[in-house]
């Protein structure tokens, strides 16, 4: 734990000396270069949408203040006119303890299961094409340097064209989205993309299963999709995704074949969400469904033979109180799951041909005065057991009663010092892993050995 | 009696129709005519009202361009914006 404060204290010096240029308050800082919004005015905290964070993604965001003068052609300044080439980064460092790196000798395995723990790693580094690119399209485009994996790939992609239809009774914003994951498009923070937590550990142990639509697909197909919010209460979207091929794998650069999903067919994607705002905009809410057909070939380097069709149906709700010294907002997400495995059974690597998974995410959030906030959360994964796909026989990662339950509690506090250096300490306490509370994996670990305390330092610029 | 090949027949015609349909729509919204309140949030987008909230008014704010004396405009709000308003979008002045 020592090694853990003294990280601390460096991280804390650090964000000192990249602060003194930081000047003013910034979310995306290309948004905001261009907007002259502060990061407050579009977040409840970064990345959590406001209603004007969600007006300025249903317009592309495209929302740009005229310029004073001659644009520059790139500028990271934080005032002044919005740059021709939109760009911005971030850079995340923190430090990660699990609770328990011992592992049985008789899994054959050593610390060395746990290379990164209590070390300090720069976890992420992003670089971001971000901005209006025309009066009526823009782009959100991310490369982003895995700093754990000492890999670089393309992260997520929106690229829009979106206008607007007003008169005395009708007001529809619509527009088409071509991304690179299922829900990436979203204008909510309770589906995957953009759900809590928005940093995790990158070198902690994780739970084995997980629907396909939270981020299994992502960065690794192309999607085009239209969607519409009508008179600001109903938003609907319809799309597909296909196998990011030809030009269209420039949305999976960097990602290797081998490790992409290939698709058979288009998938199709929805999304319906009714939403409420009042009290002059302080108080929001949303009830919302969505999901993803998709059929999938088990094995991406042969994609031949019969493949794997999943069914997802999500069910969320979000509610949201924003004032500028009070910010509340709570999200629910429940996804089901229906997989019919016919390429991975036919290979004989799961043991039943039909499989259920079950999803749910929950969290509430406060802060106060934009700079401290603490957020509470509980997710839960269910499935039916299965030992061709969950007992790998691993230590650590693996599941010896074949079960993909797992389950924890997650608590975290933010510091904003800046409101735009974010200090983020996370503790997540598992009651189950990988299918059990004790002896989950065959060697003697219990979940609560991968209890993991994660502080991070976030910098935008 | 419907076969495979009028089946496949029209699938390849909804396909190629939903193509079509998606790239005349892209086409049709990337050549919409620029208008001055295009580029510009309604109003109501970020629940603008003709009075201070909370001690703030768009008179502090970066965004507002003052023009003769109690009326001006916003750079990112359409229409006709009162020093003395407020919206969602307030971002004081650095």
């Amino acid at each position: 734990m020592n090694k853990i404060l003294r990280t601390a204290a460096w991280l804390f010096v650090a964000a000192g000396g990249l602060s003194v240029p930081a000047g003013s308050a910034w979310a995306l800082p290309s948004f905001a270069r261009q907007t002259g919004f502060e990061c407050v005015a579009c977040h409840v905290s970064w990345l959590e949408l406001t209603t004007v964070g969600r007006q300025f993604k249903l317009g592309g965001y495209t929302l740009m203040k005229p310029p004073a003068g001659e644009r520059p052609v790139v500028s990271f300044a934080s005032d002044g006119d919005a740059p021709l080439i939109p760009l911005a980064g971030f850079v995340q460092a923190s430090v990660s303890h699990t609770s328990n790196t011992d592992v049985a000798a008789a899994a054959g395995t050593d610390d060395s299961s746990f290379p990164k723990n209590n070390k300090l790693v720069v976890q992420q580094a992003s670089l971001f094409l971000a901005g209006r690119v025309a009066e009526h399209a823009g782009v959100f485009a991310q490369w982003t340097y895995d700093g754990v994996e000492h890999h670089s790939s393309v992260d997520n992609v929106d690229v829009r064209v979106a206008d607007r239809y007003r008169n005395d009774s009708l007001d529809v914003m619509y527009g088409l989205s071509l991304n690179n994951s299922p829900t990436m498009s979203d204008i909510y923070n309770t589906t995957p993309v953009w759900a809590w937590p928005f940093a995790t550990s990158g070198v902690a142990p994780a739970p084995a299963a997980g629907p396909l639509i939270a981020e299994g697909l992502a960065q690794q197909v192309a999607g085009l999709s239209a969607y519409s919010m009508w008179n600001k209460t109903l938003y609907a979207e319809l799309g597909g995704y296909r196998t990011a091929n030809g030009v269209f794998s420039i949305l999976r650069e960097g990602i290797d074949r081998s490790e992409a999903a290939v698709l058979s067919g288009t998938a199709p994607y929805w999304r319906l969400a009714l939403q409420h705002e009042w009290d002059e905009g302080t108080q929001s809410v949303m009830f919302g469904a969505y999901g993803l057909n998709a059929k999938k070939y088990p094995d991406p380097t042969a994609p031949t033979g019969p493949t794997d069709t999943f069914h997802d149906l999500g069910i969320d709700a979000q509610y949201q109180y924003v004032t500028d010294t009070h910010r509340v907002s709570g999200q629910f997400n429940l996804i089901r799951e229906s997989q019919t495995l016919d390429g991975t059974f036919a290979a004989g690597d799961s043991a039943n041909l039909h499989n259920k998974l079950r999803t749910l995410s929950t969290k509430a959030t406060y802060y106060y005065m934009n700079k401290y906030g603490a957020s509470l959360g509980y997710q839960r994964i269910r499935g039916d057991v299965d030992a061709g796909l969950y007992n790998t026989g691993e230590a650590v990662n693996g599941s010896a009663n074949g079960s993909p339950d797992s389950s924890a509690v997650i608590l975290e506090l933010n510091w904003l010092p800046w409101r735009d250096r974010r200090f983020t300490l996370q503790y997540t306490a598992y009651q189950k892993f990988n299918g059990a509370r004790t002896d989950y994996d065959g060697y003697g670990r219990n979940a609560k050995d991968n209890n993991t305390l994660y502080l991070l330092a976030w910098f935008p610029f | 009696m419907n076969t495979t090949d009028d089946k496949n027949a029209r699938r390849d015609a909804l396909k190629h129709g939903a193509q079509w349909l998606m790239g005349a729509s892209v086409l049709w919204i990337a050549s919409a005519p620029d208008r001055a309140s295009a580029s510009k949030a309604a109003k109501g987008d970020f629940f603008y009202q003709d009075k201070p909230k909370d001690g703030k008014s768009c008179g502090s704010c970066r965004l507002f361009l003052p023009a003769e004396a109690n009326k001006g405009s916003c750079a990112v709000v359409d229409g006709e914006v009162s020093p003395n308003g407020w919206c969602m979008a307030y971002s004081p002045r650095a």
